[in-house]
């Protein structure tokens, strides 16, 4: 299969990983990851759920926190998943911010902590520049390191103990 | 938005195919072979080649600019003209009434298709082609690249040049099914038999 077959028949994974990134946000206070890392998750004021892959229905865009989240919540009980969000994420004490989408997981406006301005020299532009692909790296080995977890989590033997039923009981819980 | 200015942007590829012998001499080869020449003086609606990332100018890459161990830092600059449509319309209207009343006949079919080309290729050499710099960044200690763009179109683009440039090298994009089954091989049997799950609870839609 090509890619773009590929992109379209697992585009799920890219749904339920985001749907299990805004339940942690909401259900755990920071998360370890394998390497040791600590990631605190943080849902942003941007949210839009669609249906799972193969059904029809329209998507839900929500904006703001209090009521949209309600709205959101609901599109959840009526089998929509997240395909994409604004997340935060506080990684070892540093703070980022980044929007995703569920088809290629790809970053946009990736907000980076604040590093140091470059003084024009060649050397200090080059040492600028490898500090922000130092960060930009991190967040991505960050961002893979929850994918990983929530792989695991969801490839695991009994469904009661998968992502699954754990996403079931948080969307039935906290009703609007 | 880029990877190296304000917010960024970053879609992830994995750089595939068998490794060239002598690596950084194959690099250093093809990216000038493959460097951005001037559209100026040519027809061309459209014409990509490497750049600095830092200035779409420099294509001469002195000492090797582009390396930043391990990283290969550079910029895809497409240069593009577009025909105004409603300019060659114009133009072409008045060239038919010019050769018409100088020959005294209605100009056939193919004179006119003939004319439209010659318009065309005239208006192409006379517009200044607009210029769009692409972030590309190669991390050659992992095999992956980075390009500062989510656009479908641009990232094409770049993976086409990248392919043009260091074949037999090509770019594979890391769309979350892959991207799983790289960071975990021992489950890429439970990952393929995956299938969507929903957490639908009787509510209408």
């Amino acid at each position: 299969m090509d890619v773009y077959g590929l992109l379209r028949e697992k585009v799920f994974l890219g749904q339920e990983f985001l749907t299990w990134l805004w339940c942690m946000s909401e259900e755990e206070n920071a998360l370890s990851l394998s390497d040791g890392t600590l990631v605190e998750l943080s849902l942003g004021d941007r949210l839009s759920l669609c249906p799972v892959m193969g059904q029809e229905g329209s998507r839900v865009q929500v904006r703001g926190r209090e009521v949209a989240l309600a709205e959101a919540r609901q599109a959840l009980r009526r089998g929509k998943l997240v395909d994409g969000l604004h997340l935060g994420l506080l990684i070892d004490g540093e703070e980022f911010w980044a929007t995703l989408d569920a088809a290629s997981l790809t970053p946009k406006g990736l907000r980076l902590p604040p590093s140091a301005p470059a003084d024009g020299e060649r050397n200090a532009l080059d040492a600028l520049h490898l500090e922000r692909l130092a960060l930009v790296q991190g967040f991505l080995r960050a961002l893979d390191g929850l994918f990983a977890q929530f792989l695991r989590e969801r490839c695991a033997t009994l469904p009661s103990e998968g992502v699954i039923a754990r996403l079931h009981a948080w969307a039935g819980g906290g009703a609007a | 938005m880029g990877i190296f200015k304000g917010t960024a942007t970053v879609s992830r590829y994995k750089v595939d195919g068998p490794p060239p012998p002598d690596f950084l001499e194959f690099v250093d080869r093809r990216i000038r072979a493959n460097c951005f020449v001037p559209i100026d003086d040519a027809t061309e609606q459209m014409r990509t080649g490497w750049c600095s990332a830092h200035d779409f100018l420099d294509t001469r890459f002195a000492y090797a600019s582009y390396a930043l161990d391990p990283f290969i830092v550079l910029g895809l600059r497409v240069d593009t003209r577009k025909l105004p449509t409603a300019v060659v319309r114009r133009e072409l209207s008045l060239e038919i009434r010019r050769a018409n009343e100088d020959q005294g006949r209605v100009l056939s079919r193919h004179d006119r298709e003939e004319l439209k080309e010659k318009i065309a290729l005239d208006l192409l050499r006379r517009i200044p082609p607009t210029t769009h710099v692409y972030e590309l960044v190669w991390d050659t200690a992992k095999g992956e690249v980075l390009i500062g763009t989510d656009s479908r179109t641009a990232r094409d683009l770049c993976a086409d040049h990248f392919k043009r440039s260091f074949d037999p090298l090509y770019l594979v994009p890391q769309v979350p099914y892959l991207l799983a089954t790289a960071l975990l091989p021992q489950y890429a049997a439970a990952l393929d038999a995956l299938r969507p799950a929903s957490l639908y609870r009787g509510e209408v839609a």
